[in-house]
C-alpha cells in the first residue's frame, strides 16, 4: 500500500457538505480530464519532449490534488520536477508508478460512488 | 462560463482545468452575497473584465493562453488597480510570488486550496476593497463639499465687491472711475513685475475699492471745487483709516486684502507717508503697487484747481520719486507697462470737466 492516501475525500466533503452527488460528479470529471493528461504525458515521453512532459505532469498534479488524489499528485510532482530540471532520470519509472496509482484512484473513486449511491 | 444575472457580487475565477473551477464555484457559495463567474480561458476572462467589475479575482498561474501573472499585468495596465487578485500557484515559488506581487497580485494560495483559508482570505479582501471604495467616496464627497463651500464664499465675496463698487460710483462717480483706472493700472504694473495671473486678478479686484474710505468724507470735502486746505486735508487723509473700519466686518481673503490696500496705499517708500509711516517693504506689496498706480491716475486727471498733467510729466514726476515715494523696481515696472497704461487711459478716460 502507498504511504500517501490514494483518495482523501475529506476536503471535498468540507466544501460540498452533503452534496455527495456533486462530489461524485466532480470525481468523474476529474478522472476523465486525468485520462487526457495521462495520454499527453505518455505522448511527451514517447517523443522525448521534456516540455510536454512537464506541462502534462503539472496538469495531473493540480487536477488530482484538487479532488484529493494525493498519491497521483505526489508522483506527478516528481515527474514535473525532473522535467523542470531538464532531467529524464526516474521519469519512466514514475510514469509507470503513475499509471498504477491512477488505477488505484479509479478504483477508489468507484468505491466512493458505490458508497454514496 | 457559468454566470447568473441577478445582483450578487461577482467573484471571477480563472483556471484552465474545469474540475478546479467546479470546486471553486462550490467554495464561493460560502461567501455571502457573491457568485462565481468562471472562465477556462484567461483571454475571455480579460475581455469580460472590460465590462464587469468583480469584487475579487482568483487566477491560476499555469494556463496555456495568458499565464496568471500575464493576466494580472494586462488587467492592471488597463487601469484596474482596485480589484483584489488572488493567484493560485502549484508550488510556493518565492520568485514567482515576488514577481506577481510587483505586477499587482494581492495574495497567493497554493493548490489544493484549503476552503477555510480561501473563504477567510476572500472575505477579508472583499471587505478591504469595500472599505477602500467607501473611503474614496467619502473623500470625494468631502472634496465636493469643500469646493461648493469655496464657490459659495467666492460668490458672496464677488457680490460684496460689486455692491461696494456700486456704492462708490453712486456717491461720487469720479472716485468710482478713478478706482476703476487705478485697479487696471495696478494689474498692468503687476504683470510687468511677474505677478501670476491669480495675483494680478486679486490685485485688480482688491484695488477697485482702495478709496472706499472716501464714502465717509463730508460733502464739502469730497465735492469741493478747489484745493483742500488745513482741516479739509486732514479730513481727506482719514479715508484710509475709515476704509479699515468699513471693511473690518468682512473676513474673506480678498476683502482683507482690499482693506490692507485701502489702509496703506498712501504710505511712502521712505517712510514719510500716512497713516502709519511704514517704510520700504514693511508696506504691503500690493499697497506699494497701488500707490504708483494711484499717483499716475491722480496726476493725469483734471482737478478743479489744475489741468491734468501730461503723461510725460506724470512719468517724470513718478520716476523722480523712485526710492522716495515709491519702490524703484515698481517704478521700473510702471515704465515698462506704459503702453498698457495708455490703452487703459483711453478705455477709462478722466471725464472731469475742464477748469
Amino acid at each position: 500500500m502507498p504511504d500517501t492516501p490514494t483518495l482523501e475525500i475529506s476536503r471535498l466533503e468540507e466544501i460540498f457538505e452533503d452534496d455527495t452527488a456533486g462530489i461524485a460528479e466532480l470525481l468523474d470529471a476529474a478522472m476523465q480530464t486525468g485520462a487526457g493528461h495521462q495520454a499527453a504525458l505518455r505522448e511527451g515521453i514517447g517523443r522525448g519532449e521534456l516540455d510536454g512532459v512537464m506541462r502534462a505532469a503539472h496538469a495531473i498534479k493540480g487536477s488530482s490534488a484538487n479532488i484529493g488524489g494525493n498519491e497521483v499528485a505526489a508522483i506527478a510532482a516528481r515527474i514535473e520536477n525532473a522535467a523542470r530540471a531538464n532531467s529524464w532520470e526516474g521519469i519512466d519509472a514514475d510514469a509507470r508508478a503513475l499509471d498504477a496509482a491512477y488505477e488505484r484512484l479509479r478504483t477508489a473513486v468507484a468505491a466512493y460512488r458505490a458508497s454514496v449511491a | 462560463m457559468s454566470a447568473n444575472t441577478h445582483a450578487l457580487s461577482k467573484i471571477l475565477v480563472i483556471d484552465d482545468v474545469q474540475t478546479n473551477l467546479t470546486v471553486f464555484s462550490k467554495v464561493v457559495t460560502q461567501i455571502p452575497e457573491t457568485e462565481a463567474v468562471c472562465f477556462t480561458s484567461s483571454r475571455e476572462a480579460l475581455a469580460w473584465c472590460a465590462a464587469n467589475d468583480p469584487v475579487l479575482i482568483i487566477v491560476d498561474q499555469n494556463m496555456p493562453e495568458l499565464s496568471g501573472i500575464e493576466f494580472i499585468s494586462e488587467l492592471r495596465s488597463r487601469g484596474n488597480a482596485a480589484t483584489p487578485i488572488v493567484m493560485i500557484t502549484g508550488t510556493a515559488d518565492k520568485e514567482l510570488q515576488r514577481d506577481a506581487l510587483k505586477r499587482g497580485a494581492s495574495a497567493f494560495l497554493n493548490k489544493p486550496v484549503d476552503p477555510v483559508a480561501f473563504v477567510s482570505l476572500a472575505r477579508n479582501l472583499i471587505a478591504l476593497r469595500g472599505a477602500r471604495f467607501e473611503s474614496m467616496a467619502k473623500a470625494g464627497a468631502a472634496q465636493a463639499d469643500q469646493h461648493a463651500l469655496n464657490d459659495a464664499v467666492f460668490a458672496v465675496e464677488r457680490s460684496a465687491f460689486d455692491s461696494l463698487v456700486k456704492i462708490i460710483d453712486l456717491r461720487d462717480p469720479r472716485t468710482g472711475d478713478h478706482c476703476r483706472r487705478v485697479a487696471m493700472f495696478a494689474e498692468a504694473i503687476g504683470g510687468r513685475m511677474g505677478f501670476s495671473q491669480i495675483e494680478r486678478s486679486q490685485l485688480a479686484q482688491a484695488a477697485r475699492i482702495h478709496d472706499i474710505g472716501k464714502l465717509s468724507m463730508p460733502d464739502r470735502v469730497l465735492y469741493k471745487n478747489g484745493r483742500l486746505m488745513g482741516d479739509e486735508r486732514n479730513a481727506a487723509k482719514k479715508h484710509v483709516t475709515d476704509a479699515v473700519e468699513m471693511l473690518a466686518a468682512f473676513n474673506t481673503p480678498l476683502l482683507k486684502l482690499a482693506s490692507e490696500i485701502a489702509h496703506f496705499h498712501h504710505e511712502r517708500f521712505d517712510g514719510s507717508g500716512y497713516p502709519v509711516g511704514l517704510q520700504g517693504v514693511a508696506i504691503p506689496l500690493f499697497a506699494r503697487v497701488v500707490a504708483v498706480a494711484d499717483t499716475f491716475s491722480a496726476l493725469t486727471s483734471r482737478r478743479p484747481w489744475r489741468d491734468a498733467a501730461s503723461v510725460s510729466i506724470a512719468v517724470e514726476q513718478i520716476e523722480k520719486e523712485a526710492g522716495f515715494g515709491f519702490e524703484p523696481r515698481i517704478v521700473g515696472a510702471f515704465r515698462d507697462a506704459m503702453p498698457d497704461l495708455l490703452d487703459i487711459r483711453a478705455e477709462v478716460p478722466d471725464l472731469a470737466p475742464a477748469t
